[in-house]
């Protein structure tokens, strides 16, 4: 595995190593540390239980006492009743599809509520890889279980729980990223915290 | 605090205004620093981090009128520009940026207040930053049947998209959302109050049940322009109908487009066919699929450079094994006149050889919230699920960060729609942009539209290309007599440019009147093509 070094720009990103079976690529978000992390815990957990990997990370985090919910292809009303009333004070960390993801983010930027990790996972036959943007002791958390052979889910727990507990500041990346590869199931991992004071919205 | 400003205003000033603003609206809802401006800049922006992205000098979040008025009038004595946004999220057409880099924004979402319902006379009065969502869920708690037409995304807010003339859809006469729009009040640059309509008499009954006032008629001047901060509207609403049903038309071959569109606009103009609905080609959406070959037959009728014959485009179809073309409609109000509606509708186009029918159970209103819940397209309910559309799509193999829409208008006529699908899917081909559709019609009223995204990626080069084929596709527009209702605040100069009747009799009327009433240009310089007297090109 290899860890890139912090990117300063949006262009410059990790680059995506193979790794027999799993492929990482790794991305430090920059400016780190330009300001804490408001409630640095997590309200809630959100996963796609419709695939395994998504039960998997849920359960996960329901073990482990988080509260969760879970989301097909449509956030609307979540975010509207329940996420967007909490996210300017705690964290919301999740695995769904992209497409979920990037509604969620565009809604939480809108309220000043910045991506914190976001890692594209695109689930081959035989194959995973992950393309991940995050905060260094977040990286640091993913790799750490990573390299004692845990499963990505598990390590995608670690990393979340790591970026929840360290004072840390926004990812600057946009929306997923990397090219499809062929044939592979997308699922996007997220954590969205308050980071700035933030805008005007809810 | 070194920010980014607009030209003309040095820092010292600046930080004076900001330092006065702040006094009114509290130093927590004044946004200057990095993190926080960035909030404020379009996601969806072709030159994101490029040298002429367009970045705020800040934000300012208002709570109500009166620190509205503050702030204009200490931006006016600053010569600060600034710009306001509703809800700010006009992604596709420049988001909350403002037109001219280093504007302030006004930034008008903490106004959220919903200030009357009336379900007897269907109407609504509602702040800048009440957004769809607040207000369905209003009529929602409150049990309230009456239904606000949004648009795709149903995350912005009424007013917002109604001053950019943002466009939604079950039925035509409501599809544009400013024609909903009734009476309106808004601050001007010198912190000065108006209202328009009705509402200029003071406890007028009638501000939002009848559109006009007396006198000239001054509401347009505050749409797709930069006259004044409105501050709240009145919004006629839909009535929840008793009843509602989908039907499609699927026409087979292509070359009957010829005989089907004199049928819809009859069908239109004996008022049974009330909706606005988008007219597509199966066949052609698979060209867009990563799976078809890049010099596929689609491909190969699209390069050529005459508009191929309806003989040719008939083999194409018959060889795609696919439908020509497919409409899919909506009715809603009386149930029995909805179903002699469709009635009508199979009747007239089905003397079509090859035409058939699909229609989706009929939805009877009032739901009960198990129906509610079991139904599956709630066309009266917003979503976010148009997002969809920002991701990956088919045809597109690298992420997408976003989109800028391309939106023409032309006449419904069957020569319009073949000519408008094929000139402006050249020009994308030309410029190598494969997953661009411009395939399907929008059809309402008496006019036809394509409203093309043209995705954008990470990659400054790719959406240096998309730049270049926008303002390619406007050119061939004007060429073509298509005018685009609406456009990304990046392009306004180039569309405003192909409105110049008599060397721009228009754009001098507006710059007359912009100098008369925001003579300091404070407010959204730039905004479609209305710039102020000191940054006006000769
Ligand atoms: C995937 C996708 C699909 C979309 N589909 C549609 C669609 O179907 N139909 C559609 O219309 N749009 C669509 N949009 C574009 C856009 O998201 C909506 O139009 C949205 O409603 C606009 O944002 P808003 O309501 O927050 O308006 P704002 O961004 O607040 O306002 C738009 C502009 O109007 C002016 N303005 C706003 N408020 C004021 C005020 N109070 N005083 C003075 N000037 C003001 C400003 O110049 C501002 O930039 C889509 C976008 C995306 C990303």
């Amino acid at each position: 595995m290899t860890m890139s070094k912090p990117v300063l720009a949006l262009s410059r990103r990790g680059a995506i190593a193979g790794l027999g079976a799993t492929g990482v690529g790794l991305a430090v978000a920059d400016r780190l540390a330009s300001r804490p992390l408001a409630g640095a815990s997590l309200y809630k957990i959100v996963y796609d239980d419709r695939e395994v990997e998504g039960r998997h990370f849920g359960a996960r985090f329901a073990a482990a006492g988080f509260a969760t919910a879970t989301v097909g292809d449509d956030p609307t009303w979540l975010w509207f009743d329940d996420l967007h009333h909490h996210w300017r004070r705690a964290g919301v960390a999740g695995l769904t599809t992209p497409a979920v993801a990037l509604s969620l983010k565009l809604m939480a930027e809108l309220a000043g509520v910045r991506a914190v990790i976001w890692g594209l996972h695109q689930i081959g036959l035989g194959r995973t890889s992950h393309d991940l943007s995050a905060t260094k002791p977040a990286l640091a958390a993913w790799k750490r279980q990573a390299d004692a052979g845990a499963a990505w889910t598990e390590a995608l727990h670690g990393m979340i729980v790591a970026a929840a507990a360290q004072p840390t500041a926004a990812a600057r990346f946009t929306h997923a990223s990397g090219a499809r590869e062929d044939g592979a199931r997308e699922m996007v991992s997220w954590m969205l915290a308050p980071v700035s004071k933030g805008s005007a919205g809810t | 605090m070194s920010t980014k400003l607009p030209p003309g205003l040095d820092q010292g000033t600046f930080d004076l205004a900001i330092k006065e603003m702040a006094a009114v609206v509290g130093s927590e809802w004044v946004f200057t620093s990095a993190d926080d401006i960035d909030l404020y800049r379009d996601p969806y922006s072709p030159r994101r981090g490029q040298p002429d992205e367009s970045i705020p000098s800040g934000a300012v979040a208002p709570d109500d009128l009166e620190e509205v008025q503050a702030i204009m009038r200490i931006a006016n004595k600053h010569r600060v520009p600034i710009y306001p946004v509703s809800t700010g999220r006009n992604l596709g057409y420049g988001g909350a940026a403002p037109v001219l880099s280093g504007s302030l924004v006004l930034d008008l979402k903490r106004m959220n207040r919903i200030i009357e319902v009336n379900e007897e006379q269907a109407y609504a009065i509602v702040e800048p930053g009440v957004s769809y969502f607040d207000l369905y869920r209003y009529l929602q708690d409150n049990k309230i049947r009456l239904w606000v037409d949004f648009p795709g995304p149903g995350w912005g807010s009424p007013m917002g998209n109604a001053l950019d003339r943002g466009i939604g859809g079950y039925r035509y006469e409501t599809s544009i959302h400013w024609t909903q729009h009734c009476g309106l009040e808004a601050v001007l640059a010198n912190g000065d109050l108006v209202r328009t309509g009705m509402g200029a008499m003071p406890n007028a009954k009638t501000w939002p049940v009848f559109k006009y006032g007396l006198g000239p008629d001054i509401d347009g001047l505050f749409s797709q322009s930069n006259f004044g901060v409105v501050t709240k509207m009145g919004f006629r609403m839909t009535r929840e109908p008793q009843a509602l049903m989908s039907g499609t038309v699927i026409i087979s071959r292509h070359s009957d487009i010829h005989k089907a569109i004199p049928v819809l606009r009859q069908l239109i103009d004996q008022d049974i066919l009330r909706c606005a609905f988008g007219l597509m080609s199966p066949a052609v959406e698979d060209a867009y699929k990563l799976d078809y070959p890049e010099d596929g037959p689609f491909w190969k009728l699209m390069e050529r450079t005459e508009q191929p014959s309806d003989a040719e485009y008939d083999a194409f179809f018959t060889a795609a094994g696919k439908p020509a073309w497919t409409a899919l409609m909506t009715f809603m109000g009386v149930e029995e006149v909805i179903l002699a509606q469709w009635a009508t509708v199979k009747k007239w186009l089905g003397v079509i050889d090859g035409v058939s029918f699909q229609e989706m159970p009929i939805t009877r209103f009032p739901l009960s919230e198990e129906q509610r819940a079991n139904t599956p397209m709630k066309i009266w309910e917003p979503s976010l699920s148009a997002f969809a559309m920002g991701t990956r799509v088919q045809g597109w193999p690298n992420a997408s960060a976003g989109h800028i829409f391309f939106s023409p208008i032309y006449p419904m006529t069957s020569h319009d729609i073949l000519r408008a699908r094929f000139e402006f899917t050249h020009v994308l081909r030309r410029h190598k942009l494969r997953t661009v559709d411009a395939n399907m019609a929008v059809l309402a009223d008496r006019y036809g539209g394509i409203i093309m995204g043209l995705r954008l990626t990470q990659d400054a080069e790719e959406n240096a290309r998309v730049r270049a084929a926008y303002l390619d596709l406007v050119k061939v527009g004007a060429e073509l007599g298509y005018a685009e209702y609406r456009t990304h605040a990046m392009f306004m100069d180039d569309v405003v440019d192909t409105f110049s009747f008599n060397n721009h009799a228009l754009l001098r009327l507006t710059e007359t009147l912009k100098d008369a009433i925001d003579p300091n240009g404070i407010i959204s310089a730039g905004r479609y093509g209305v710039w102020p007297k000191y940054l006006r090109k000769s």
